[in-house]
């Protein structure tokens, strides 16, 4: 027989990972969040719903029964139709007759096959006989289980319908035929005609719920354009309203719903609990037959990505969208401001280029769209749809057409603001605000089993609202806590926490912990904390301001692979609160020292941070709206012009500050070297410059301003750093 | 009809393959021996069964509901799949690579392809396209494994043993549609309900609900699920008369 011997091979690999893998896999539960079929919900769970509901009335007569209550009038396959459907209307009845008529039809070829169809008795004879006869290849399957599986699984399956009978004629005295009487048509009780109905051929018996049993009452109507449920009780650390619960519950779907209307009773799921009380009903008529399919009320393992803008997910093609200007040069292409010509909303278009593409979607690409369709937060920018030029799918086949990721528009990058010092200003209570917002993103980044991996100012949306989002996922990755090495080459050198330059490979979310601290100190003093040449030097401009590692307090040094060769010239004393009290509240200035704590299991938490003193006694109505530039977005096409003549110069003369750096930077290696983050072995991010990147404001109305140094690259390789920081350590540390 | 990568069996009776002409089990063949490239290959690459291999089976499925074996060769879709996924579970393995393993292992098949990466790439905008963007796929097995934990009456030895048989059930229900019909989830009861019977025992059951999986499932009695199991089963017997891919030639 063939028992596919690979997989079989795997299953004895794994059983000695079982136990690791199973952790692994854990964390992603609550890395996976909101993936529930929404439309699934929907039509099945008002069965759930309904059920559960009436178990909270009669709570005392166990599940089985009550199932078997309202399952009896007409859920059984089995026959017995026809006497539960007495009293119901003539339509019910003509319905019944037909069904009647097939039930007879169906049971003299039933009656042939005993249950069985021809085609699966015959084979499991066959199998039998072969079994008899000995054959010979074996894996964990061995060939004489097929039969004997067949064997059992049609006896047990005989004897099961045996003891239904028994069971049936126990508890639901209408039912009076034999467990071997045919099967019966599903009976649809909400008005659907029966020509709708599929005769039961599949696996999945029809069934649905009795009409006797009275409604439940329906909560009020939602709008009709209320797909998502509206906010669940408000979360511990203030997460959006539009998140459903489950993404909060880390290890099942079972979330309690507490203030939904009709509260279910006990440990409902999510999806179940929002769409009964508030996906809009009636039905679209296409989802009435699904309803019968069975309901899952307790969700285990990993569902698929589910995100709460499914229904409006990937109906787009281009010629929705206006192009307006060019706005930025992403990851994997062009960006574009355009506008959505139905809608009239400002949409921001990240090309995705796959001319010169060897390794066809790149796998940055892949990475963004996976993770973000599963993120849904106010604070992280919204993936709204993927259009792609409107071709056929031959044309698609052959030609190299365009994807392009459809982002919500947000007018300006933090970098921008931050460096148009004469445009924008912020006041203290402004700063929290957008602080606030930014570790309310990264709490829900970290909760949902993500690190972001590229935290930094250029990397951070501000509307003209003053609310701010998180973009750039390129570089994020699902993470697990032990579970396997990670490359340490990731974000942006000005913002690389110190394990991550001593070379850690099993780092967490408090690196991006670190990098979001590197960014409370920007906002206040408008230039970057610490803006080193090379690892080294950026490791000793730490030391500095942070004090000098020192396994003291930070044991686990030790075990860093950079720890040994790394040799200190001299040891700093911290002076972070000598350094920024002047200038920082003195309430964020004990945030900043708790962010940037050297050692990454003493420092802050992104949840933690939002219940730090300065965050949590904002008041959000004292705040003014920061005065943004609404004339002029801080991201625009001549940022590249200024970026590509700060190359020029870099390249002319040698450089001298800014621009020298910006291209000995590790950056030049990454954009050129191969550069996939995980094996190392792709090609994809070559100039990993930014959605919406731009660090320079715009050169019309300030041109004395020096350009800013392009932010450097994550370095994206695997593991060579060891290599690349042999040419450093000598000048700086011996 | 089709919700959320769930179809109805009807639909399976009226794929893309079948309107175009072809019997429903030469559809079960074709997507049988795609299922046994995605395997195979997956293996010379070191790909695992979970995820890479899962998941690119799942997409072989979904994608030969919505397009037909006549238009979109089984071959190179089954290796486009497979790189899609490698890609998708941060296991990314290089076209090249992949279209080099596949020809390595199956020359018969692929060497009329000139230019097999091409037709990978190409292939692989259209099954995004198709896919519709929703990449991650959820499996059996993490359900599976949550269920391990489930029934304390059981001895560990033998759970941990129906569990593993279980999971062998399961890296092969990929060769099935049971994919596209039936939530990982449910599949992961069905299989685990099919390594009981296998052995011979019965987890007990509590709060009378008349199988261990009510809680979890409703509206899904034993006959349903047998059926599913049902449909692993044929798939060990058709498989005995005559393996996939024997010679290694597609038929």
């Amino acid at each position: 027989m063939e028992t596919s011997p690979g997989s079989s091979a795997h299953e004895r690999d794994r059983k000695s990972g079982y136990h690791r893998e199973h952790r692994e896999r854990t964390r992603s539960h609550s890395a996976s969040p909101s993936r529930f079929y929404a439309k699934d919900k929907r039509s099945g769970s008002r069965q759930g719903t309904r059920g559960r509901e009436r178990e909270s009335r009669d709570s005392l007569t166990p599940p089985y029964k009550q199932q078997r209550g309202w399952g009896s009038p007409t859920v059984s396959r089995k026959g017995g139709s026809s006497s539960r459907n007495h009293g119901r209307s003539d339509s019910h009845r003509k319905k019944s007759k037909e069904r009647k008529r097939r039930e007879s039809k169906r049971s003299r070829s039933r009656s042939r096959s005993r249950h069985r169809s021809p085609r699966r008795s015959g084979s499991s004879k066959k199998s039998k006989r072969r079994n008899s006869s000995g054959s010979s290849s074996s894996d964990l399957m061995d060939t004489s289980l097929i039969g004997e599986i067949k064997k059992k699984h049609g006896d047990i399956r005989s004897s099961k319908s045996r003891k239904r009978g028994k069971k049936r004629r126990k508890h639901s005295s209408t039912s009076e035929e034999s467990s071997s009487g045919p099967d019966t048509l599903p009976v649809h009780n909400n008005g659907m005609a029966l020509t709708a109905v599929p005769p039961p051929t599949s696996f999945f018996p029809h069934h649905t719920l009795p009409s006797q049993i009275p409604p439940p009452p329906m909560p009020p109507p939602a709008p009709p354009t209320q797909l998502i449920a509206p906010p669940p009780p408000p979360p511990p650390f203030g997460m959006p309203p539009s998140l459903g619960p489950s993404v909060y519950s880390s290890t099942t779907a079972s979330v309690s719903f507490i203030a939904l209307p009709p509260a279910p009773p006990t440990t409902t799921s999510y999806y179940d609990a929002a769409s009964s009380s508030r996906i809009p009903l009636p039905l679209p008529p296409e989802n009435k037959r699904m309803q019968s399919r069975p309901v899952i009320i307790t969700r285990r393992g990993i569902t698929s990505a589910r995100p709460a803008d499914s229904d409006s997910w990937y109906k787009t093609n281009l010629q929705h969208y206006e192009m307006l200007d060019q706005i930025g040069e992403g990851t994997y292409g062009q960006v574009y401001k355009a506008v959505n010509k139905v809608t009239g909303e400002q949409v921001a278009l990240k090309r995705v280029r796959l001319e010169n593409e060897k390794e066809g979607f790149p796998i940055t690409a892949i990475r963004e769209i996976k993770i973000l369709r599963q993120l849904h937060h106010k604070n992280i920018v919204r993936l709204m749809d993927i259009v792609i030029d409107d071709i056929s799918m031959d044309e698609l086949k052959k030609t190299r057409a365009n994807f392009y990721l459809v982002f919500e528009y947000v007018d300006h990058d933090l970098i921008g603001l931050l460096e148009s010092k004469e445009l924008v200003e912020f006041n203290k209570d402004q700063i929290c605000s957008l602080f606030k917002q930014l570790l309310e993103g990264l709490a829900y980044i970290h909760h949902t089993g993500f690190l972001h991996r590229d935290i930094k100012c250029s990397n951070i949306l501000v509307n003209n609202k003053g609310e701010l989002k998180i973009a750039d996922l390129g570089l994020a990755r699902l993470w697990q806590k032990e579970s396997r090495l990670y490359t340490n080459r990731v974000i942006t050198l000005w913002y690389r926490p110190p394990e991550l330059l001593l070379g850690d490979e099993r780092y967490g979310p408090a690196i991006d912990v670190w990098s979001a601290g590197c960014m409370l100190g920007e906002m206040f003093t408008r230039k970057p904390l610490f803006n080193g040449n090379n690892e080294m030097g950026q490791l000793e401009l730490i030391s500095k301001t942070c004090g000098s590692p020192n396994p003291d307090f930070w044991p686990e040094l030790t075990e860093l692979p950079v720890w040994n060769s790394f040799k200190q010239r001299r040891t700093y004393q911290r002076r972070i609160r000598e350094e920024y009290e002047h200038i920082m509240p003195r309430e964020a200035v004990d945030l900043l020292d708790k962010m940037l704590t050297l050692n990454p299991e003493r420092r802050i938490t992104a949840k933690d941070a939002l219940l730090h003193p300065w965050i949590r006694n904002l008041d959000a109505s004292s705040v003014q709206p920061i005065k943004l530039p609404q004339h002029q977005d801080c991201h625009e096409m001549w940022s590249k012009k200024q970026k590509r003549s700060a190359r020029l110069k870099a390249d002319g003369s040698g450089g001298s500050g800014h621009s020298s750096r910006a291209t000995s930077h590790p950056r030049a290696s990454s954009a050129s070297g191969s550069s996939s983050k995980t094996n190392g072995n792709s090609s994809n991010n070559h100039h990993h410059s930014h959605h919406h990147a731009s660090s320079v404001p715009p050169l019309a109305v300030h041109p004395p301003h020096p350009p800013p140094p392009p932010p450097p690259q994550p370095p994206a390789m695997e593991n060579n750093h060891h290599v690349q920081q042999q040419p450093y350590q000598p000048v700086f540390f011996k | 009809m089709m919700v959320d990568w769930i179809w109805s069996l009807d639909s399976l009776k009226a794929t893309p393959s079948i309107q175009a002409g072809l019997t429903k089990e030469q559809e079960l063949l074709y997507r049988r021996e795609g299922i046994k490239l995605i395997s195979e290959i997956g293996n010379a690459l070191n790909c695992k069964p979970r995820p890479t291999i899962g998941v690119a089976a799942v997409y072989f499925h979904r994608f030969y509901m919505l397009h037909s074996f006549q238009k979109f060769s089984r071959e190179v879709t089954a290796i486009c799949c497979l790189f899609l996924a490698g890609k998708v579970e941060d296991f990314p393995k290089k076209c090249k690579d992949v279209c080099q393993a596949a020809v390595t292992h199956y020359p018969d098949i692929y060497v009329k392809y000139q230019n097999l990466v091409d037709d990978v790439m190409g292939t692989e905008r259209v099954l995004l396209h198709s896919l519709k963007f929703d990449l991650q796929v959820g499996l059996p097995y993490d359900a599976l494994l949550e269920y391990k934990t489930m029934f304390p009456d059981m001895s560990r030895e033998q759970i941990t043993d129906a569990v593993q048989i279980a999971w062998t059930f399961i890296n092969d229900s990929i060769y099935t549609t049971l994919c596209v019909t039936t939530e990982p989830q449910m599949i992961a009861i069905a299989l685990l309900h099919l390594a009981f019977t296998v052995k011979g025992y019965k987890p007990v059951q509590q709060n009378m609900d008349p199988c261990w999986w009510s809680a979890d499932v409703s509206n899904w009695p034993q006959e349903s699920v047998d059926k599913a199991c049902h449909l692993v089963l044929d798939f060990y017997a058709a498989t005995k008369e005559q393996p996939v891919l024997n010679d290694k030639r597609l038929s």
